[in-house]
């Protein structure tokens, strides 16, 4: 959490409305403390800062309660990220003081009212949320039906809802089981009034490309410029597709880099359309869904080779930076081991592609591995050491326009090839192993990459993707 | 080449303080300081060579305070710790090392002119420790307890706390 700075303008110097009854009761703490406050009223802008940041936000609410002096203090901390139900936004607008506190909002599913809560995902406008919270930047939205239901309502234009450059959508749908699922399907049209997302999350979601979409453009082109970037978010930097499944023969670059029909008229430059090309592109599993890692549709994700539109998607790969496969059971106790881990030497992002160079026009060769600078995967299988070469192998001296970027490599095994409880502790021969594969690692990306190597366990232990699995993921 | 030169802090109150170069070093302030008035062996030797005490005057501190930070100093004297702004988060969100705990198992006034000093003196693993006490004074506490620890008094009405109650369902606790 990033405090810092919050209580400068927020310190109120004034303690009138403390009684002078109050007053007195308030005992001195000592000579160097002013006689009406508290300990951490006292202290400088710089350390109070430094104390709450060492508090979660059910802390600060707390400290927030135990007088007004204190809930002025973190008045605007707390309240600048917002949740309320979706039957209630309207109750919230109409009753919430400070609308242009809050820089986030999440907006809740309640399950044991899902009548009201569909009928809030479908009929709810954002409209007034917009108008009235002028620094929002983020939403946090959870829907038991699917995506759909965003561009129903949608009576703003991106005037009001380019401010949000962070979404998260979590589906709670019932009927999730691990793959395709009808009642939670995400297509990017579904946000066709945001078009400055930079970040996106998606949890829970089957992910597909809307066929049927085209911009609605005014026939004298006159909100041309506008419209012509509906249904893409071209400033997409931050994918996370958390138990997330697609269909054959829907692929990644068509669901979050699609192109639409648009009027053919030369003179607007409508041929050059512009595309989301993300720097980063986390793929996380848990649970039932593990077993969509096992799919060819997954697998040609992770494997180039497989990949019959290699070419045709490579665009929407160009300037990847940084890759993270994470695969983590959440039913992490003995005797349950029913899931599909992939096995590492699936991985195969060495297949080549040639780009212009403009410069030089020359057709420089590349390839998605060699691009990365970043690179995490979790929850692997590996029967031995050579796949690591099978996977990563590029020589330099052979080719040394396309070697490797990489900066920062972090793999997490499975233990003996199959699932362990996390309790048993890691036995000689187990950590002799690892250092084996980092030593490998080292030598195949360089001294220039920081390399870590770990079993899943470690990961399971410090809770590192529970935020990103969230409560579905039950350790 | 001149003997080394001893250093004396003199706090607020006019106390003298008679300390080793490396302990006093661990306040970045006074390493800075001597930095330029007291080189290294080995270093160019400054022009007053005729002095042979360093006097470091540290007007916000007073002995009682001062004397706990020595001792701290002294703790510490042979640890390195990094410089630099750029802590890593891992050090910074550790336990508090049980030795610290201990030694700022003090009255609040007397945290509170440690945490000054520290900051004053430019001694950030006391000040991050002294902040992380406080912090421990404040996790998993209920209002009523957090009033209690500072002996802090609930000015609001039933009906602000009612209001509070209702409004901080709006505020987002996870």
């Amino acid at each position: 959490m990033n405090t810092t700075g919050f209580i400068e303008k927020r310190k109120r110097e004034d303690t009138d409305f403390i009684n002078e009854d109050d007053r007195d009761k308030i005992q001195n703490i000592g000579q160097h403390l002013s006689k009406n406050t508290s300990f951490l009223m006292n202290i400088p802008n710089e350390i109070l800062n430094m104390i709450l940041e060492k508090l979660n936000r059910k802390e600060l609410i707390n400290l927030s309660c135990i007088n007004r002096e204190h809930r002025g203090l973190l008045y605007y901390e707390i309240f600048k990220n917002i949740q309320f139900k979706w039957k209630d936004i309207k109750f919230f607008l109409e009753n919430f003081k400070q609308l242009n506190n809050v820089e986030s909002v999440l907006i809740l599913c309640d399950l044991k009212n899902e009548k009201e809560t569909n009928h809030g995902e479908w009929n709810v406008s954002f409209k007034k949320l917009f108008e009235r919270c002028l620094n929002l930047n983020e939403m946090y939205i959870e829907l038991i039906t699917s995506g759909r239901c965003l561009k129903y309502k949608d009576d703003f234009d991106v005037e009001l809802s380019n401010k949000i450059i962070k979404i998260t959508l979590e589906s709670q749908s019932h009927c999730n089981s691990g793959d395709v699922n009808d009642n939670a399907m995400f297509e990017l049209t579904q946000l066709q009034r945001f078009h400055k997302i930079k970040e996106l999350t998606l949890k829970r979601f089957s992910i597909a490309k809307d066929i049927y979409f085209y911009p609605k453009i005014k026939e004298d082109m006159s909100d041309f410029e506008k419209r012509r970037n509906d249904g893409k978010l071209i400033e997409l930097k931050d994918i996370n597709l958390v138990n997330c499944a697609w269909e054959y023969p829907i692929n990644l670059k068509e669901v979050f880099s699609p192109d639409y029909p648009i009027p053919g008229l030369n003179s607007f430059n409508v041929n050059k359309q512009k595309n989301c090309k993300p720097k980063k592109l986390g793929l996380y599993y848990s649970g039932d869904y593990i077993k969509f890692t096992g799919c060819e549709r997954f697998k040609s994700f992770i494997n180039n080779e497989y990949n019959e539109k290699f070419l045709y998607e490579i665009e929407f790969f160009e300037e990847l930076k940084e890759l993270e496969l994470v695969i983590l059971n959440d039913k992490n106790r003995e005797n349950e081991f029913t899931c599909y881990y992939p096995w590492i030497d699936m991985i195969n992002l060495r297949r080549e592609y040639y780009v212009e160079d403009l410069n030089s026009n020359k057709f420089i060769k590349k390839t998605i591995l060699g691009n990365l600078e970043k690179l995490v995967l979790v929850g692997w299988r590996s029967s031995s050491i050579q796949d690591l070469d099978k996977c990563f192998k590029i020589s330099k001296e052979k080719d040394e326009e396309n070697y490797l970027q990489l900066r920062h490599m972090e793999l997490y095994l499975m233990r003996n090839n199959n699932y362990q409880s996390s309790n048993i502790e890691i036995k000689d021969n187990e950590l002799r192993r690892l250092s084996e594969y980092k030593e490998r690692l080292q030598i195949l990306f360089g001294n220039g990459c920081h390399v870590t190597v770990g079993y899943v366990d470690e990961c399971i232990k410090d809770k590192r993707y529970e935020a990103m699995f969230g409560e579905q993921f039950v350790i | 080449m001149t003997a080394e030169r001893s250093i004396v802090i003199i706090t607020s109150d006019n106390d003298r303080f008679n300390v080793e170069r490396k302990v006093a070093e661990k306040s970045l302030l006074i390493k800075n300081m001597l930095k330029n008035l007291l080189p290294a062996d080995g270093e160019e030797e400054s022009d007053d060579e005729d002095q042979d005490v360093i006097e470091v005057p540290t007007q916000n501190v007073r002995s009682a305070v001062m004397k706990n930070i020595l001792e701290w100093c002294e703790h510490y004297k042979n640890t390195d710790f990094p410089d630099d702004d750029q802590e890593d988060d891992s050090k910074k969100s550790a336990p508090i090392d049980p030795w610290d705990k201990n030694f700022l198992n003090v009255d609040q006034e007397m945290l509170y002119e440690i945490i000054l000093a520290a900051n004053y003196l430019n001694i950030k693993p006391l000040l991050n420790a002294g902040c992380k006490i406080v912090a421990e004074m404040i996790r998993g506490k209920s209002p009523e307890e957090i009033r209690k620890t500072f002996n802090i008094v609930n000015d609001f009405t039933p009906e602000e706390e009612a209001a509070i109650r209702r409004e901080n369902e709006w505020a987002e606790d996870r």
